[in-house]
Formats: C-alpha cells, structure tokens, sequence
C-alpha cells in the first residue's frame, strides 16, 4: 500500500477481483453460503472493498444478510492490538461478542478475522474460499504453520511467476533443535510469540553473552526486544548446536538504562 | 514492586561477575516505576525473574491500559 506509484487509481485486491470475475464467468461456488457479512475493521475507510465483497458473494450465488453494526461502523474481530496476548480475558469477551452477534455463519474477507472466529469454533468462510470453491476446515492455523504457508507461498509464486527457485529461510525447520519443556509451545501460541524470538534471541545471547547463568541450575536467561515486548527467554545448551528452552515470557513496560 | 533476591546465584556471563539487587526505573504508558533486581555491577545487564513479569508487572500493565 505504501508507495504506490500516483496517478494510478487506490484499488484493494478484492475489488479488482470483483472486477475480473465479472468480466469473466463466476464461478458459482458460493451456493451454499447462508450468514451475515463481517466486515474487517480495517475496511472501515474503503467502501469501495466491502462493495466488492458483498458483489462477490452474491455472484457467487451466496445468500448474505447485514450485522447490526457493519460497514462504517464495522467493529474489531478481537485481533487488533493483540489483545489475546495482553488481555486474554479480555479477548475472549470481545470475540464472544462479536460472534454472538448473529447466530449465522459469517462470511469474511481478512484473514485475522477467521482466525480469530475459527479459533473460538464459529463457523465463517473468508470470500476468497467462498468464490473458488475452497474448502475450509478445521480450526485456525497456529503461528508456525502460518509461517510455514507464507513461506510456502513466497516460494509457489517465485517459481510460478519469475521461474526463481527459492531457498527457504533456515528458521522454517528447527535450525537451533531447540527442545521445548512440555506445554511451552501452547503458551507461546496463546501469547503470540513465533519461534522466530526464540531463535533470535538465543542466537543474540549465544553471539554476544549477555545474558545470565543460573549457578544452582545451570540455566541461561536472555532477553530479546521486538518493537514494544521485551521477551525472556530461559534455556539450557545441550552439546554444541542442540537449546532447551525451559520457559518463555514477556512484558511490554520498558526498562530504563539498559544498554540497547 | 518488590522481588525476591536471587542475585547472589546469577552471573552475567558477559563480565563473569555474580549479580547485585539494584534499583531498576521502567516506564509504560508514562507512568514510572522502580524495583530492586538482580542486575550486573560491570555492564547494568538485568535479570527479571518470571515471578515479577507475570505477575505484578503483567498486573500494572493491565491496569495502566483499562485506564
Ligand atoms: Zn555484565
């Protein structure tokens, strides 16, 4: 979205999608879809997109109906501003809100939104899915599956579209074999914490030694700061290239006079 | 906010010292707060123990964003 060349009209990709399906024939995949449209919050400043989404889904053959609050008034899924991680009780309010707003599946078009309902077993399509007639199942992709599918498209559409092959960034397998206690991934997803901060912050600990040993247990501690969470990460190096990582948390409040 | 001391087993691995209870300041949403925690003597490196972040410093954050 940043540097767009001017003069070139501002268009979301749903709407040039509406558009070339249009012009196209439609596939009708969308015939069984009966539910009320969830508009993105971030779609609250682009008419033109939720336009394009509701045209879609009706082309498509679904039968769609309005929440109480959408369009301009279109409220946040739970997503925004990680709420899940800061505020979990919070979150969980939130969402059961919004999927409690109408009783009917939802049809949705950002990607957040479906996770954040998938993960709390409401039924929803994203319209991408509802038009070609994908299948979705199951419930949200965790943090590292996601990551995995980024990746896995970067290299699809590299080799698609330039011919390039792709070498996958390192981080996707275990690079570090990193061994986590029982139960620590499950607390990394809910806290949003991708293994990518483990990694880096041992690395960054491992590169530079700061970070503390434990005497009595032997165990490191290290810190590591992504924009505004200072994570702390508590590991153990079992011969030369294999980390336990004992446990993993994270505050957002900033530590004053410490060397960056 | 206080803490447990368990400087006197941590070392900075950087300065091969043990770690002393200091006074540590942190900010959030600009209201300050200070508490003693083992930190380096040489290089001011910290250490916070898991009990104080998930507890009373997750408590004030949670507290400063309602307001
Ligand atoms: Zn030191």
């Amino acid at each position: 979205m940043r540097r767009k060349p001017s003069g070139l009209p501002k268009r979301q990709h749903i709407e040039l999608l509406a558009d070339a399906l249009e012009t196209s024939r439609m596939p009708s995949a969308g015939g069984g879809f009966d539910g009320a449209v969830f508009d993105s919050c971030a779609a609250r400043a682009f008419p033109a997109m939720r336009a394009s989404v509701r045209r879609l889904a009706q082309a498509a053959g679904a039968r769609i109906h309005e929440l109480r609050l959408h369009d301009r008034e279109a409220q946040c899924c739970g997503w925004g501003g990680h709420i899940q991680a800061s505020n979990p009780a919070l979150f969980d309010r939130v969402v059961a809100d919004r999927v409690e707003a109408d009783p009917s599946p939802y049809l949705v078009y950002c990607a957040n939104c479906r996770d954040t309902f998938r993960a709390k077993g409401k039924t929803c399509s994203h319209i991408i899915g509802l038009v070609f007639g994908l299948e979705e199942t199951g419930s949200a992709p965790s943090i590292r599956e996601k990551r995995e599918n980024s990746l896995s498209l970067v290299s699809s559409l590299l080799q698609a579209f330039w011919g390039e092959s792709h070498e996958r960034p390192q981080t996707a397998a275990n690079p570090m074999n990193l061994q986590y206690s029982p139960g620590l991934q499950q607390k990394m997803e809910r806290l949003l914490i991708s293994e990518e901060v483990v990694v880096q912050g041992i690395k960054l600990a491992e590169e530079s030694s700061v970070k503390t040993l434990n005497r009595d247990s032997g165990e490191y501690t290290c810190s590591y700061r992504e924009g505004t969470v200072t994570y702390w990460i508590q590991y153990s190096q079992k011969g030369t290239d294999h980390f336990n990582v004992h446990d993993i948390y994270c505050h957002r409040m900033h530590i004053l006079g410490e060397a960056e | 906010m206080e803490t447990e001391n368990t400087a006197d087993i941590l070392e900075c691995c950087k300065c091969h010292v043990t770690l002393e209870s200091r006074r540590t300041d942190f900010v959030y949403l600009n209201y300050n707060f200070h508490v003693d925690v083992p930190r380096c003597p040489k290089c001011g490196q910290v250490y916070l123990p898991k009990a104080l972040v998930e507890g009373k410093m997750a408590d004030v954050e949670m507290l400063l964003e309602e307001k």
